[in-house]
């Protein structure tokens, strides 16, 4: 992991996905593009249930 | 039923008993969404005392670290302890094993200190306590299933089990492939790999997993992870076994047996 460390924080040169998922996870609050605000969206499926 | 938000419960001046981290695959993934849903309905059904973030929740910084961006990682784990600290959360429950890890052994050295339990032992506990209880002549009964480690809960953090007790009282056929336990073989998603393309081979890791599977003739493999869950399934397609061989998580087996599904 240190070599890791030293490729993505002292060379940036992590492959162009590790990039992009660092953007995301910045950006996002998630490895993935979706808003943070739809985090809960799941719980929509159980409130339509007694 | 509804699930009730951290924030919420704050204003009425509640404060839960469980934390149900719910992680950015159980979140946004439709096919952990499933997973989530099912082990809401079972904390639901036994009456568990817990709420879940929602919008204030965010990525623990798992993939980031993996991936050697420690500088993203403390930023996401340090605004993550603040918003727990906040609510004085002092048990979370998540069935993802990346959150797991991250929250129990990294967050406590950047000032997050909980007592964080993974679904899985959680699920353990309950049937342990007699809590969950599986209906007559179960959809199980006969059937073989094998469970698969997942590298952040078996060596990362010896839970190997747990998982296992759970299956087992399905009344099904339990079978252990050829890598188990502390042998167990990688999904190939592990250490941030699932954000990038595999490395150079002959063969697909999930490939080979499932070949161990199909080997012991199994007709669900069971999976306690997001990311085993999508490597898995993609096992099944590269293999011609999608139709054979079905992939589910403990907690859907659960809910499944108790006729909540």
């Amino acid at each position: 992991m240190q070599i890791r460390q030293h490729i993505a924080m002292e060379e940036t040169d992590a492959p162009q996905s590790w990039n992009m998922m660092f953007a995301n996870v910045e950006n996002n609050l998630a490895p993935w593009q979706f808003s943070p605000a739809d985090r809960a969206n799941w719980t929509e499926a159980l409130d339509k249930e007694a | 039923m509804q699930v009730p938000l951290m924030a919420d419960l704050a204003t009425e001046g509640k404060s839960p008993e469980i934390l149900f981290w719910v992680g950015c695959a159980g979140s946004f993934d439709d096919r952990y969404k499933k997973v989530t849903v099912a082990f809401a309905k079972i904390l639901h059904k036994v009456g568990t005392d817990f709420a879940i973030l929602g919008p204030e929740e965010g990525c623990t910084g798992d993939p980031a670290k993996r991936a050697g961006n420690e500088f993203l990682f403390q930023m996401q784990a340090v605004q993550n302890i603040e918003t727990m600290n906040g609510y004085g959360i002092k048990k979370i429950v998540t069935a993802c094993p990346h959150c797991f890890n991250t929250i129990k052994n990294e967050y406590p050295n950047l000032g997050g200190n909980y007592e964080v339990i993974h679904h899985s032992t959680f699920l353990q506990q309950l049937i342990d306590a007699g809590k969950v209880k599986m209906k007559e002549a179960g959809d199980f009964k006969g059937k073989r299933i094998t469970y698969h480690d997942s590298c952040y809960l078996g060596r990362a953090n010896n839970i190997y089990e747990a998982p296992r007790q759970v299956l087992q009282m399905l009344d099904a056929e339990l079978v252990e492939m050829k890598s188990c336990r502390t042998r167990g073989l990688c999904c190939g998603a592990g250490g941030a790999q699932m954000f990038k393309d595999a490395e150079k081979g002959k063969k697909e890791v999930s490939q080979e997993r499932m070949e161990q599977a199909i080997e012991v003739k199994a007709e669900i493999v069971s999976v306690a992870c997001p990311f085993c869950m999508v490597m898995m399934t993609d096992g099944t397609k590269q293999t011609g076994k999608e139709k054979e061989i079905k992939v589910y998580d403990l907690a859907e087996l659960v809910a499944q047996a108790e006729g909540l599904v």
